[in-house]
Parts: structure tokens; sequence; C-alpha cells
């Protein structure tokens, strides 16, 4: 039998080649289309040249629905500035038909889009965890990503969005 | 302990810096994201089974450890090259488990098998793999992925294969999609062979399994216009378990297909002020294991939802009926996923292994209607909801021997202000057998979350989950029961989180042993503390119990084993 210490050396040398190898520049936020809740396509490079909260959420998260109202407020108050919030409902297939009179019943006005099929989550936020928000800037570089919601993290996410929409990047 | 204090040195790495890693190639200036999950996990087992550890032999991290107590620590490594359109992405997943060895009679023994023999591993209590990759590379009309992908189409009747990380299930589909935008035409084709998921993050592994080969393939076209028509097919061929590991998935394409289903879908929106969804799917199955030994059986599931918003109400109608649906899971519930499958209707937190079976039946009508009145929009939505349901499948894991009707008011309420939030759903379901020397089952449950501010940034949570079952005349379960899942959690400030964890339940059938047998029989406890220093990085320690039980999310239900233990977790995106 190999012994344990072996595979942690092993494990190690591996983690550490792919920690080395990581960029940190600004990452280019993955493009991607999908349809809105009323059926119409919807790319992230429609949205270049103004700062994007990209905001993944499912209709069984309770902390996603707890965010929501603050991500609405946020999109209605900075839109002016340049700012949108793409919200996109992670829910697969079978529970499409909840997502839109979810958005109506909290009179929510941001762009709602559905990815069913989960490819674009997967891309974005491999882990799943939700909700996950990706603050992107106005040459579509990933900013921060913010994973998880408390009631209060709204005034941390605002702050950085009008850092982010003050410093013209 | 080298070993340990290299796994915690590991996790707490933080990335390295490096620019134009890529140089002047085709990815110069490409840009990478790492996701990074690992945990570190003791596992208290309770076994007295003889045997022994050596003393300070290669087996033992802590002097005086129970034999069969043993460490395990799981990764999981996500890698995302992006530039322009371009994505490559890899997964690798990794467990490792320590003391897991002891000496019985002079032979070297293990506490717990990792993986079964079919899986091949250079190392005996460690297992890694390339879970999943993909390429995917966006034209302005086409987007293409090659490798590990997902695929859904319609309400998922004929084809749902997706990530769901929130029950450890990731079946994708290993081989190439396309989706073809040409106006308001879309049409997607998938096809490849199955990839499951085999190191999971959340719960012991044991006895890891052999991925098995299922093909699938499909393509469906879509129009959008005032009103959104879609037509699909999907066919399906499975492996057979006592393939493994001699098979090669590649045989699947040339040989004679299991199932067949073919589908329709219209949508339409703002018609009369509704919008209106319909959904028709007919299977057509040819394998033995799915036909009762026939050359052939159909099956037929419908799917269609209304919804309304007269002034502050918000109104949703579901409705579904379907005859041989399941079917089409007989070769993958075995793993644990599904292909495809109706939406349930119903409220996912009270799906109970009787539920799961009756609202995922082969038989089965009904609707759910759901009315919110949103008093304050995104503030105060107070909502009833029914469902009724007629389930005529009394095969398999169904409790029910006769038919049955199956009813389920709800009620509940969401509201926040400030800081301050709850957001409460009680309700009673009936599930009442046609043969009234059945009788019927009936649960009564309550979840609830509340959240409010102390003072400062302190802040309080509280998490209720309170579920009563009594139960008719049926095989798997006659004792009635109550179980509930509660926990407390005091957030200080943004950045720690102190949770404190409580599960009870009576059920004599439970597959688990509470932690806290001093309070009383099945009482479990656990502590937690979330550090959060920055958004992209959190940190968990949890030391207690929890309770085994079924878990539902997206529709699909998955069996969860209980643990007792010790876990530290780290989740980070780089």
């Amino acid at each position: 039998m190999r012994t344990m210490n072996q595979y942690i050396s092993r494990l190690s040398v591996f983690c550490g080649v792919l920690f080395a190898g990581i960029a940190h520049a600004g990452e280019t936020a993955p493009e991607f289309s999908l349809r809105d809740i009323n059926g119409q396509e919807v790319s992230l490079s429609d949205y270049k040249g103004k700062v994007v909260l990209v905001n993944f959420w499912a209709t069984w998260c309770g902390p996603c629905k707890l965010e929501m109202p603050h991500l609405d407020k946020m999109d209605r108050e900075l839109e002016e500035k340049g700012f949108e919030v793409i919200s996109i409902s992670t829910d697969d297939a079978r529970a499409a038909s909840k997502v839109k009179p979810l958005i109506k019943r909290g009179g929510y006005g941001f762009t709602v889009l559905l990815d069913k099929d989960t490819a674009v989550v997967s891309k974005y936020n491999p882990a799943k965890t939700l909700p996950y928000n990706v603050l992107i800037n106005r040459t579509g570089g990933i900013h921060k990503v913010f994973q998880g919601y408390n009631p209060g993290d709204e005034v941390e996410l605002r702050k950085e969005v009008e850092d982010l929409l003050g410093s013209g990047s | 302990m080298t070993p340990t204090f290299a796994v915690l040195a590991l996790m707490g790495a933080g990335p390295a810096h490096a620019y134009e890693l890529w140089g002047t190639g085709p990815l110069a200036n490409a840009s990478v994201q790492l996701t990074v999950d690992t945990e570190f996990r003791y596992h208290k087992t309770g076994l007295e089974n003889p045997g022994q550890r050596l003393k300070n032999g290669p087996f033992e991290l802590i002097p005086g450890m129970p034999v069969h107590d043993y460490f395990e620590q799981v990764g999981r490594f996500n890698l995302q090259v992006s530039k322009e359109d371009l994505s490559i992405g890899l997964q690798l997943d990794e467990v490792a488990l320590f003391s897991n060895r002891y000496v019985l009679d002079g032979e070297e023994q293990a506490s717990v098998p990792l993986y079964e023999p079919q899986v091949q591993s250079p190392f005996d209590d460690s297992y890694f793999l390339l879970e999943k990759m993909f390429v995917s590379q966006k034209w302005d009309t086409v987007d293409l992925t090659v490798g590990d992908t997902y695929g859904s189409f319609g309400r998922g009747l004929a084809l749902n294969i997706v990530k769901n990380t929130d029950i450890d299930v990731d079946t994708s589909i290993r081989g190439a999609k396309g989706i073809f935008r040409l106006g308001d035409f879309d049409i997607t084709a998938i096809t490849g062979i199955t990839n499951k998921q085999q190191i999971s993050q959340d719960n012991p592994n044991v006895a890891i399994s052999p991925n098995i080969d299922h093909m699938v393939s499909g393509m469906r076209a879509e129009w959008f216009g005032p009103v959104t028509l879609g037509a699909h097919a999907v066919v399906y061929k499975f492996a057979r378990p006592t393939e493994i590991p001699l098979a090669v998935p590649v045989q699947r394409y040339g040989s004679d297909l299991d199932t067949s289903v073919i589908g329709a879908n219209f949508e339409v929106n703002g018609l009369a002020g509704l919008d209106i969804y319909g959904e028709y799917a007919h299977y057509d199955y040819r394998a033995e294991e799915m036909t009762d030994g026939k050359a052939q059986l159909p099956g037929w599931a419908a799917y269609g939802s209304v919804a309304a918003y007269p002034g502050s109400f918000v109104v949703l109608l579901e409705g579904k009926a379907s005859k041989d649906t399941e079917r089409i899971t007989t070769f993958t519930t075995p793993e644990g996923w599904e292909p495809a499958s109706i939406p349930t209707l119903e409220y996912e937190r009270v799906i109970t292994e009787d539920g799961a079976a009756a609202v995922n039946s082969n038989d089965v009508m009904g609707a759910r209607i759901r009315i919110d009145y949103a008093v304050i929009p995104g503030s105060l939505t107070p909502y009833v909801a029914a469902t009724y349901l007629l389930d005529e499948d009394t095969e398999g894991l169904h409790f029910n021997d006769s038919a049955e009707d199956i009813l389920h008011p709800m009620t509940g309420i969401e509201w926040q202000k400030n800081h301050w939030a709850v957001q409460l759903n009680a309700g009673h379901r009936v599930d009442k057998r046609r043969d009234a020397k059945e009788g019927s089952d009936r649960m009564t449950h309550m979840d609830a979350t509340i959240h409010f501010p102390l003072f400062g940034e302190e802040a309080l949570e509280i998490d209720l989950d309170i579920k009563k079952f009594e139960w008719g005349i049926n095989e798997q379960q006659q004792e009635d029961f109550a179980e509930m899942a509660n926990a407390l959690a005091w957030h200080r400030g943004e950045k720690w989180i102190f949770v404190l964890y409580q599960d009870w339940t009576d059920n004599p059938l439970i597959q688990s042993e509470g932690n806290l047998g001093f309070i009383g029989k099945n009482f479990y406890g656990a502590l937690e503390a979330q550090y959060k220093p920055s958004g992209n990085l959190t940190w968990k320690a949890f030391y207690g119990a929890y309770k085994a039980g079924i878990r539902c999310s997206g529709g699909q239900c998955r069996s969860l084993p209980g643990f007792e233990g010790a876990r530290v977790s780290l989740s980070g995106v780089f």
C-alpha cells in the first residue's frame, strides 16, 4: 500500500502548480446568451460599457428572495449612472413556470433570464452557491464576486457598485 | 500528524498571481478563475468491531483514536479559462481517507472501503479524477460546447440532465452540444455519454462506484414569435451494470435504442393578461427492463401552467397528467439521478420517501394553485396554495396498494423590512386511499426563517422545520412520528456567523443515531462557526451530528445519510 504521505505530496504538487498559474488581472466575464422570461434573447455583450451585476438565484432559495428587493432598488436608483442588474434564475426546467410569478409579485424591474440547463451558472459558479453575485466593470472584466446573502450584505455590495461607477472603469 | 498539517496548509494557501500566463499563444491575455471547495472531516462512527491500530503505526493520526473512526478530506477545484467568446473548464475532484486502516488477526483491513474494485486508483485510500472538462465557443449564431455539458428541453419531460449541487447531484453529458440561433429560431442538438459525479462533496464517500455510460442524444427546435413553439426528440440507450467495466460507450450508438421520447410545447405571454404554457411528451419504451417483458410499451405525459396578475394578486395554476412516465428512470434511479421527469407540483421541503414516489409517480394527475397577494411588493406577501393529485400507481416505492387522492393545502408569508425578515410556510397533506381499509397518511408541517437585528451589526436568525406524520396501513411505515430540524444563527458583523443546530425525530426507521442521548433518544446537536473574510471566501468549522433524511431540490430528491463528527471547510473563488 502506498502511504498517505505519498498521496499528500503528490496532491500538494498538483495544487501548487494549479495555484501558481492563476492570472488575476480583471478576469473577462464569460460571454453568454439566454432567453428572458418573455422569450427575448439577451447577451452579456449587450451591456458593454455598463457596470453589470449578474445575480444567480433560484425560486427555492430563501436568502435569494430576501436579497432581491435590494437589487431592484439598486437597479432603479443607479440605472442612470450606467448600472444594470441581470438576474439569472438557475431553477431547472421543471420550476421554470414559477420564475415570472415570483418576479411579478415583487414588482421587480430588472432583467430576468432563464438558465434552465444550468450551462451559464456552471461557467460562473461551478459550486452553485446561491445567491451568487458577479460584479462586472464597464470593460467586461470581473471586478468582484459575492457568495451568499445575509440581511445587511447589500450595504457592502452597493458601496462596491458605487465605487465602480465612480471610478469610471 | 504530518499529512493533517499538510492538508490544512494546502487549504489555507492563497492564490499566487501571474500575469499573461499564456505568453503569446492563442490564449494570450486569457483570464482564469479558480473555484476551490475543500473539506476535512472527522467521522465518529461509534462502531465497536474488533481490531486495533498499530500503536504509533502508519494508520494512527491521533493516539488512542477509536479503531473505526477515520478522517476524510475532499476537494473540488474548478478552473475556468476565458478569452472573449472562448471558455475552457476543468473540474478536478479528489478524496482521501486517513486512519482508515486497522489490523485484525494479523491482517490489514479498511474500516471504510473508499471505492469498488472496478474503480481504478493508484492509492488504496484516495481517489482523484478529472470529473468535468469542456471547451465552449460562442459565435454570432452558434454556441458550441465540446466535453461535459448539460441538456434540458421544455419543462424537462423528455430531457432534464442538469447540475444540481444543492443535493450533491451532478450528472453531465460528455459529448457535444450546439445551439444554432437563426433569427427567431433556435435549434439545439446534443449528444453524448452521461458522466455522473463520482466523488461526493457533501456526504461521506463510501464504495465509490464506476461511472455507468448511458447514451443520450436529442434535438429541439424552437420558434420565438408571438407564441413560442417548440418540438423535440430524445433517444436513450442505457448501459447495464453487468457490462461494467468492459462496455465501450461508443457501442451505445450502434445498438437498439431503449427509449425514445418525442414532445412539443407552446408558450404565450400576456395573452389577455395571462402567461400560458403547455407541453406533451410521448415515451416509447423498448428495453425489456422497462416494458415488463413486452416488446414495446408506450407512455405519455402532459404539463401545463397558467399565470395571471390581477392587481396585487399573482395566481399560478399548474396541472399535469402522466401514464408510465417514470419508467424512464429505471436504469438511473439506483445511481441517484434522473434523466427526465415532470414537474412535481409539490412543495419540496415536505417531500418524503412516500411523497417522492407519489408526486413523481408513473400514473398521476392533478393540479396546484398558488395565490400570492403583494400587500407591499417585495416586502410583504402572504399566500395560499392547494394541491390535488390522484396517484394510481401502487408499485415500487409507493406506500399505497390502492389509488389515492392527495390533498395538500398550504399557507405562508414573506415579510421583510430593514433587516427584519420572516419567511413562513405551513400546511397539512392527506393521502387518502380509495380502499378504505388502508386508511390515510397525514402530514402536518411548518417551516420558518426569522431574521432580526440585535444591536450594531449583530443579528439573530432562527430556522425551524417541523413535521408530524400519521400513517395509514402500509407495508413500509406504520408508526406515527414527528421530526424537526432547527437552527439558531448569531450573525456577528459581516464576517462571522455562529450556528447552533438541533435535530430530533422519533422515527423508528431512522438510519442514524443522535449524539445527545442525555437529552433524549434521537436528539442531534451541532455547532458551526462561519468566517467570511471577503465576499469570495468562506471558512466553516462544524462539530456535532445531524440526522439522515430525504432532501429535494429542483424536482430531484435524494436520501442523505446522517453524520457525526467534525468538519472544516473552505469555499473560495479566486
